[in-house]
């Protein structure tokens, strides 16, 4: 079995053995077991990196057997300089939320933690896979676990916000399926990804898969003005399941740009490059500001996660280097840094109840440790030099204003709206003098918190001083995307 | 030090930058030493005399402030005079207004700086006038009001700042701004600034220079800001209270910063979070959530509830339906379509 498969089906292994033999009256062998589980399947991707040629932009660790004989579907895995770190962060990220998830989750243990297993085991299949079909099959396996978690273990109005989550990334990804079937039979019966990159197509066929992609992935991202799922799905989700989601769910849809848009119908996604932008920017803008007045602290991360992504989108589309490696490091950035930013809220949660910023006030009398955590993830959430937050904020920027000034001016603008919706976050929640008996009587972070936020804390700032690692496997990987974007497919 | 930059004095400028280190930080943890003395009041109308109290405090103060008025010898004296130079022999456009400003800000410098020195070291004790200080709560001795000298902690530091506040610029003006300190660091282009060509030839020594500079109009503009200090806050305090009567809106101006905090809080600040409310819950809600996305299911339901309709399951309307098409389609072949 390759070091692929392994880092797939580990999580996913140890997922189907706690649905099977869990039960809730041995909750504490259930947690310990899932916690094994992810620590086994982070240990199985570290390889990948250890093993890793940095001088090629070939798939690395590639796997091909036969899956459907009939229509020539395989089960094609590898990893290249764009994927790897993703792969590295989602069974990361997947250790974390399993000790956040500790004695928070009380009810159906077994189930929520097999949930997060699987559902990592098929996030990490999502990125490494090289068949259309197979990345397709995966993409949207995903929706059923995160839906699961949000439909058992969510708030008050989780039906809702399971539905909403399901249908809209849904019918997005839907049309992305007709797009892989005209994709199969352009290239006379062939689903492998990197023979599509090479498969001349006419605008208007390139056109129309630009649009089939953008709509599963759009929303996936979600770029305005399709993310008004987000904000209701973080919610209602429990704290584990609005880590995994701003985490590495997100970076589905910005992976599947970089993996099938931009390199199938390059002179498309050039034509509707400004259209692109257009929308980042509006994300990072539009949406930065609608975060600064949220009064649900989730809410606002939730908005602040969409800003963010705009800034991906943004580095992709301007088609340089720094912008593609930027909005890359970006994603991976984000995925510790929103981690940490909800995980923090549902610190709180679980103490108070509330999510409302109004419920607090003083927070950092009481708890000291855990403040000084929340101040670093507040911080690398307006990207701060020092902290992950800022190096692909910083690329992409640096990037957008070579490519046009004013985009990159509004780009470096959306900064300050950054800095003020999450500093004045801060300073209402933890800020000033108690304010009620709630805040109080809280007990700082225990051994386990502790845990939690030192993990993401250590990776913020590792990624902040010295990012060279991120950037170094990427480089080669980028430039010849770019390179291949930049010579026409037109016939 | 920026109108040195402005003036292509570069050296000059990174020289002040150095002097005022020393004694602006020294001016610094004075004022920081001041308040722990005065049990952390801040607010100098109600010190006075406390030279009595803390002399190594008062003493390195002093120091501190002659620095930065610019009294010959002293380190604050070699730059700020050497910026002076430089705007007046700078030849840009702006350069005569930059001069004046420059002069009026000597004056200025040594009227606020010895302003603060005299209601704070000199005069009457003026302690038990604070009306917020019997209601602080911070400090043990409540019988106490009169001020301590403080700590070793803080008065080392204070006497190694004030040491090279003193004597830095003396020891260092030749090296930096004439000698070899910047090397090829620093590039003039002299035929269109030659400030510093003419403030190299006109340089004869450190000692020189002080001497020089009593015969020059920033020293005096100095003296005649401490001594109007002097007058104003020691020997008749009646001057500054008339003077604020007579100013009174233009220090209710200056009082509020040019009212650019409430610009900012109630313009800046409050249009952001408007513009963010308005397009959360007009764009975000209404038109994206409420019309497009729950629009599309209400479609939805809305497409379904009236097919339903059509799906009876009796035989009597299917067979009606199925008479009436039959009669519409023989109408339009055999009528309409001859």
């Amino acid at each position: 079995m390759g070091m692929l498969s392994l880092a797939i089906w580990t999580p996913i292994a140890f997922g189907i053995v706690l649905l099977a033999l869990g039960r809730d009256e041995q909750a504490q062998s259930v947690r310990w077991l899932s916690l094994v589980g992810a620590i086994v399947s982070f240990l199985v991707t570290l390889p990948l990196y250890a093993g890793f040629k940095l001088d090629t932009a070939d798939m690395q660790f590639v796997e091909k057997a036969s899956w459907i004989e009939r229509f020539n579907v395989n089960y094609h895995l590898g990893v290249d300089g764009i994927s790897l770190w993703l792969i590295i962060l989602t069974a990361f990220i997947n250790v974390v939320v399993i000790i956040a998830g500790w004695e928070v989750i009380t009810r159906k243990v077994n189930q929520y933690m097999a949930a997060f297993l699987i559902l990592s085991g098929l996030m990490i299949g999502v990125f490494s896979a090289l068949d259309g079909l197979l990345f397709y099959v995966f993409f949207e396996a995903t929706l059923i676990p995160m839906y699961l978690i949000i439909g058992i273990w969510g708030g008050p109005n989780k039906i809702y916000a399971a539905f909403k989550f399901f249908l809209y990334t849904l019918l997005g990804s839907l049309l992305t399926l007709i797009a892989l079937i005209f994709l199969y039979i352009q290239s006379g019966g062939s689903f492998d990804i990197a023979t599509w990159h090479e498969l001349p197509l006419s605008a208007t066929a390139q056109n129309f898969l630009f649009f089939a992609f953008f709509a599963a992935f759009a929303v996936k991202v979600p770029m305005w003005p399709v993310h008004t799922w987000l904000p209701d799905v973080h919610v209602e989700a429990p704290t584990g399941g609005s880590a995994v989601l701003a985490a590495i769910m997100l970076k589905l849809g910005a992976y599947g740009f970089l993996r099938f848009s931009m390199p199938i119908a390059p002179d498309a996604a050039h034509e509707w490059g400004t259209f692109m932008i257009v929308l980042s920017l509006v994300a990072v803008i539009y949406v930065g500001l609608v975060a600064m007045v949220q009064q649900d602290m989730k809410k606002l991360v939730a908005y602040s996660s969409v800003a963010h992504m705009g800034f991906v989108t943004l580095g992709f589309f301007i088609f340089s280097p720094l912008g593609v490696s930027g909005g890359l490091v970006q994603m991976i950035a984000h995925g510790f840094v929103s981690a940490g930013m909800f995980l923090s809220i549902g610190v709180l949660y679980d103490r108070v109840h509330s999510r409302e910023i109004a419920s607090y006030g003083g927070v950092v009398n009481t708890m000291p440790k855990f403040a000084a955590f929340a101040l670093l993830f507040a911080m690398a959430n307006c990207g701060l030099p020092g902290t992950a937050g800022f190096v692909g904020e910083w690329m992409v920027i640096l990037g957008a204003v070579k490519f046009d000034f004013v985009v990159g001016l509004l780009a470096a603008s959306a900064l300050i709206f950054g800095a003020a919706y999450t500093l004045w976050m801060y300073k209402r929640v933890y800020l000033g003098s108690v304010t009620n008996d709630d805040v109080k009587e809280l007990t700082d972070i225990n051994a386990r918190e502790f845990t939690v936020m030192a993990l993401l804390a250590v990776a913020v700032l590792y990624m902040g001083l010295y990012p060279k690692p991120f950037t170094d496997v990427m480089e080669v990987s980028v430039a010849n995307l770019l390179e291949h974007v930049a010579v026409s497919k037109l016939p | 030090m920026t109108v040195a930059l402005g003036a292509s004095a570069y050296s000059v400028a990174v020289f002040h930058l150095m002097t005022h280190a020393f004694f602006k930080a020294l001016l610094f943890l004075g004022a920081g030493s001041v308040i722990m003395g005065m049990h952390h009041n801040q607010d100098i109308r109600y010190m006075g005399a406390v030279r009595k109290y803390m002399p190594i405090t008062w003493i390195t103060s002093l120091l501190g402030s002659l620095a930065l008025i610019g009294t010959p010898f002293f380190s604050g004296f070699y730059s700020k005079d050497s910026i002076i130079e430089a705007v007046h022999e700078s030849n840009l456009a702006a350069a005569g207004f930059a001069n004046f400003a420059v002069l009026a800000g000597v004056f200025v410098t040594a009227f606020y700086s010895f302003r603060m020195y005299f209601l704070v070291f000199h005069g009457k004790e003026r302690y038990d006038q604070n009306p917020d200080a019997h209601h602080g709560d911070h400090h043990d001795d409540h019988e106490s009001h009169s001020p301590h000298e403080s700590p070793w902690v803080v008065t080392v530091p204070l006497i190694l700042l004030a040491i090279p506040s003193v004597v830095i610029g003396f020891m260092t003006i030749q090296p930096m701004l004439f000698g070899e300190f910047f090397k090829d660091a620093i590039f003039i282009d002299a035929e269109k600034h030659a400030g510093m060509k003419i403030l190299t030839e006109a340089f004869h020594g450190p000692v020189a220079m002080a001497l020089h500079a009593v015969s020059t109009a920033p020293f005096w503009l100095a003296l005649a800001g401490v001594v109007v200090a002097w007058y104003m806050y020691l020997i008749n305090p009646a001057v500054p209270a008339a003077m604020g009567r007579a100013l009174r809106p233009l220090v209710v101006l200056l009082e509020n910063k040019y009212y650019m905090d409430w610009i900012n809080e109630n313009i800046l600040a409050r249009g952001a979070r408007a513009l963010g409310s308005g397009l959360w819950k007009v764009g975000d809600r209404t038109l994206i959530d409420g019309l497009l996305v729950n629009g599309s299911w209400k479609l939805v339901g809305m497409v379904s509830n009236w097919t339903r309709k059509l799906q009876t399951g009796y035989l009597y309307h299917y067979a009606l339906v199925m008479i009436l098409g039959i009669f519409l389609l023989m109408t339009y072949f055999v009528w309409l379509n001859k």
